[in-house]
């Protein structure tokens, strides 16, 4: 049985929707000087480009899509358990 | 009275029926944490598609790096320069060294790191050392947040080394105001080729790469890595800006204390760490004794919490309380099954034997299930462990399993076989007091040597089981809360 609502329970949930009302948190742009880009071997690093930052992240949920090919292996495993089960049965 | 003695019969029949019944129930209690196991695996899939990553941003704030330490010289120089070489910008990040009164080299250590990375390497040491990790690190949290330059905190352990871009993918999720902190995937680091530390690297695959995944889509996290926790600001201040010193399971309480106060804590699996962990069973047991206390205790702590969805969503969800009380109430559940089946065998046999041959192929299948599941979230580690994972339950259980899903490829299988039966049904409770045997072998003059064959014999699940065992005892015996450190040797390379 659920006790209801709480005070804390209130506040808890006025806090998660305050917090959701909120802008993104952004940081300030990183600014690289000529000598610091030349000590990276001229490359910029990933952290001083926005663009590959997004880049990094998308690659990164892509791979998540991998997790589904785990799942195919893991059901073909057990599927060829229970065949090899059934046919020595 | 000849009306009563005529019932006798009837009565009897009724008795055995019942009896039945309850050993039925007690088998049906032991498929809990299998379902609950496989369920959790069942929505790993579900992270390709509801994840964080939609929500991040390039956000790059000023993180201060709290590690504490005591007697970690032999870790220190190597943590430090790794984390100076992450790829973060440099002047958005400080290393905070608590050195809680160390007696070896760590404070000539922590001058020459402040020598060499002036203004970004600081050693903050307590005089008085000794009381555990929670109050080390509040002594750091004191000094950090007095300082208004961070704007994010990442707590971790000496010994742990980060891969270079995974501060950088942790951060990207507090762009989000809503999330308070973020946990990475600690990877077992060292390169033993058998052993303890290759059923960590098991254990670790499952509980964090793949179990993580289960609870990022869950929307509740269990806990937060103890290397690799990185909060905002506004979160540390929230939850009163101290890390709670009542319990063995600060981090637990911290992730908790986050989500009750209406953040939400991501796992990122793409921002691995290497852990150096213990190589032998008695650090091991007294590492996972202290984990498994601290869940005791945060049971108890956070009884309004559980399955009451009105206190939080998540935590407080029939999801996350039945993975919780899966795991803590494993033990109960294995002496559950073992006493069921017994049971049934003394009242009838043939019974016993349908419901084993009946029920044995799902936690086969279930385990089938999760070692691929687990192996195929980071393939690299799991090609590496597969034979730990096979034989997680032990090489004992492992042939029990096999015998039992393949009879007739088992020579026990013909003739009179009660022994082997009775032994088959008595070896899932049997196994934990000989996981507590195995650690006492450790301890003898031929330990190092029969220890380890011990461990695949009795399995390193049944060793959790036992650990999670001494946890209620010692608990219940309100033993002394000792912080047993593990012993750091830098074995570990990235």
């Amino acid at each position: 049985m659920s006790r209801g609502r709480t005070t804390s329970d209130r506040s808890t949930s006025a806090i998660e929707k305050s917090l959701a009302a909120r802008p993104y948190r952004v940081s300030p742009p990183v600014v690289l000087t000529a000598a610091q880009l030349a000590a990276f071997g001229g490359v910029l690093p990933v952290w001083a480009d926005p663009l590959a930052l997004a880049d990094e992240t998308e690659a990164d949920r892509l791979r998540e899509r991998r997790l589904f090919a785990g799942l195919a292996s893991a059901i073909a495993v057990v599927v060829l358990l229970w065949t090899v089960r059934a046919l020595l049965m | 009275m000849n009306d009563v003695l005529a019932a006798g019969p009837a009565l009897t029949g009724i008795g055995h029926d019942v009896l039945v019944g309850i050993f039925l129930l007690f088998v049906g209690f032991g498929a809990i944490p299998v379902l609950a196991g496989l369920a959790q695996f069942l929505i790993i899939p579900l992270h390709a598609l509801r994840n964080h990553y939609r929500e991040t941003g390039p956000y790059l704030p000023n993180v201060a790096v709290l590690v504490p330490a005591w007697n970690e010289a032999a870790v220190l120089t190597a943590s430090v320069e790794r984390l100076m070489s992450l790829d973060y910008p440099p002047d958005r990040r400080r290393v905070y060294v608590v050195d809680d009164a160390s007696t070896d080299d760590t404070p000539a250590v922590m001058a020459r790191l402040g020598d060499r990375f002036p203004g970004r390497v600081v050693h903050l040491r307590r005089e008085k050392g000794g009381e555990g990790k929670a109050h080390t690190l509040n002594h750091g949290l004191r000094e950090v947040l007095a300082d208004d330059w961070m704007e994010a905190l990442l707590i971790m352990d000496a010994d742990v080394i980060y891969a270079a871009d995974s501060l950088r993918k942790m951060t990207r999720h507090l762009a989000d105001p809503t999330v308070g902190a973020v946990t990475a995937y600690i990877r077992e680091g060292s390169e033993d080729a058998h052993g303890v530390t290759r059923f960590i690297g098991f254990d670790y695959l499952a509980a964090q790469a793949a179990s993580r995944r289960a609870q990022n889509v869950a929307g509740a996290m269990a806990c937060l890595a103890g290397g690799a926790q990185l909060h905002t600001r506004e979160n540390l201040e929230a939850i009163g800006g101290q890390i709670d010193t009542s319990s063995l399971a600060e981090d637990t309480v911290t992730t908790f204390r986050t989500q009750l106060a209406g953040r939400r804590v991501v796992f990122e699996p793409h921002a691995r760490v290497l852990a150096e962990e213990p190589a032998g069973i008695d650090a091991l047991w007294k590492q996972r004794l202290r984990w498994a206390r601290g869940n005791v205790q945060i049971t108890s702590m956070y009884r309004h919490l559980w399955f009451r969805k009105s206190v939080h969503p998540g935590l407080g969800g029939f999801f996350f309380g039945v993975f919780w009380f899966a795991i803590l109430l494993l033990p109960l559940a294995m002496l559950l099954t073992s006493v069921g089946l017994i049971g049934l065998y003394l009242l009838d046999s043939d019974l016993a034997a349908s419901v084993f041959g009946a029920a044995v192929f799902v936690p086969v299948a279930t385990f089938v299930f999760m070692i691929t599941m687990t192996i195929s979230v980071d393939p690299r580690v799991g090609l590496k462990v597969w034979k730990e994972a096979l034989l997680f339950p032990g090489a004992i259980s492992f042939t029990v399993l096999v015998g039992a899903t393949f009879p007739t490829l088992v020579p026990w299988g013909a003739g009179d076989a009660s022994g082997w039966t009775l032994f088959v049904y008595s070896w899932l409770v049997l196994c934990v007091p000989m996981a507590f045997l195995v650690r006492k072998v450790e301890l003898t003059r031929w330990g190092r040597r029969l220890a380890p064959i011990g461990l695949y014999l009795v399995g390193f699940g049944p060793m959790m089981c036992a650990i999670t065992v001494d946890a209620y005892v010692k608990e219940f015996r309100g033993a002394a809360m000792t912080w047993d450190k593990t012993e750091k040797t830098g074995r570990v390379m990235a």
